[in-house]
């Protein structure tokens, strides 16, 4: 039976393997991760636009990606040949990567976990409330120029 | 709009973040977009909207413009689902706004035309996009004080359900903003006697649910014949007999589109 540390750092490898994928396969463009540290102090890291998706069963927890309005847009441009996005195609972009990761890892996770559906927002919303015994684990990817994080957070 | 869908309550798993209070952005912004249902009841006698994405955002919308004693009405399926979809929505919408609003052309056979005209000359030069530029589109004109009412569909019907049956309205077949060099055209056809009707315009998602008792895509037809057994019974009423009715279709099996069902009475 795998330990809780393995088990952790399986499911970090899940996520980061899914991000990677999705960058290097849809935009033909690597993306950079750089070293992931484990955030001790409280509050969320957090860029402009987020992607969030709970993760529940065996362990709690959920993972977001966040990034500035300059990466969503760059990738907007690239699919969708939008040069001028507005605000509502950037949030639909960030909810696009969240989906799309989200989908990736449900059919990864196996049966012990379950994922949510993303929820996207801009900023921080004030009724978003991390537990005090919750575990994140930041991963800091640049791409094509722009910095995001993906970031996992377990109980 | 209320519509929620159960893939959305995830309150239902015990989550370690309460995302039930916290709104989703693009589910906000995908409803916001689209008319109120109200709208469309203040100048149809009786009309109703269901409209049930199979996520959080979805590609199915509607538009809804009055002009003098004209209205218009379409409804648009944007190929692809999920966010990228839900940006083509907004796309459509714009267009529409600008071939009725902006240029005035009020034919539904020219404004479908014209609509293909504008998504394909937007797209023209993008040739590795991830994305899905087409759309099946159905629109309707009433003249409010003739009952003159005309219908263009590309890749959509309209259904009509009377006293004396159910008839398709057929539209063309070729969708609006295929990147293809093919000609594309859209005739409008008249509607006699609209006000003995009752109209329907369904999404495509409306006909690839599987299930009933052969475990089978649920056909116009079908539909049809549902409507016109609850033929009297007010819009608003047949808009929860539709809810349950597509719901004990599909019974166990997930909603695998997005749906959506305008109905109107002239």
């Amino acid at each position: 039976m795998e330990s809780r540390k393995e088990e952790f750092e399986a499911t970090c490898n899940l996520f980061i393997n899914s991000v990677s994928n999705y960058f290097k396969h849809l935009t033909e463009i690597d993306s950079d991760m750089k070293v992931p540290y484990l955030k001790e102090s409280d509050g969320l890291v957090l860029k402009d636009f987020t992607g969030m998706i709970g993760i529940s069963g065996s362990r709690k927890g959920f993972v977001y990606i966040s990034a500035n309005r300059e990466m969503f847009a760059d990738l907007i441009n690239m699919f969708i040949g939008i040069e001028d996005p507005s605000e509502e195609d950037i949030l639909d972009m960030a909810g696009e990567i969240s989906n799309v990761v989200a989908g990736n890892v449900r059919a990864n996770l196996g049966a012990n976990f379950m994922i949510s559906v993303p929820t996207v927002f801009e900023g921080m919303p004030p009724e978003l409330n991390i537990p005090e015994n919750v575990s994140m684990y930041v991963i800091p990817i640049k791409w094509n120029n722009h910095e995001a994080f993906v970031v996992l957070g377990l109980d | 709009m209320s519509d929620q869908q159960d893939e959305n309550k995830t309150n239902e798993t015990n989550w370690i973040i309460n995302f039930d209070k916290i709104e989703d952005s693009t589910r906000r912004n995908y409803f916001s977009v689209l008319p109120q249902e109200n709208r469309l009841m203040e100048h149809f006698s009786e009309a109703f909207v269901i409209n049930k994405p199979k996520g959080r955002v979805g590609g199915d919308g509607f538009w809804f413009h009055k002009h003098g004693e004209d209205v218009y009405l379409a409804l648009f399926t944007c190929v692809g689902e999920g966010h990228l979809a839900s940006m083509m929505i907004r796309i459509y919408m714009n267009a529409l706004k600008k071939m009725v609003e902006g240029y005035s052309i009020d034919f539904p056979g020219s404004i479908l035309q014209f609509l293909h005209r504008e998504v394909q000359a937007r797209f023209k030069d993008k040739n590795n996009i991830l994305l899905n530029t087409n759309a099946n589109v159905g629109i309707v004109k009433l003249n409010l004080e003739s009952k003159e009412m005309e219908f263009a569909g590309a890749n959509m019907d309209l259904l009509q359900v009377s006293k004396s049956g159910v008839k398709i309205v057929e539209g063309e077949k070729n969708q609006v903003g295929e990147n293809t060099e093919t000609r594309h055209s859209y005739s409008s056809n008249s509607i006699k006697d609209p006000t003995n009707s009752n109209f329907y315009l369904c999404s495509s998602g409306v006909f690839n649910l599987i299930g009933g008792p052969d475990f089978k895509k649920l056909t116009m037809p079908q539909m049809g014949d549902y409507l016109q057994k609850n033929l009297n019974a007010p819009l608003l009423e047949q808009k929860i007999l539709v809810e349950q009715y597509l719901t004990t279709w599909t019974g166990a099996n997930r909603q695998n589109d997005d749906i959506m069902v305008i109905g109107f009475k002239a």
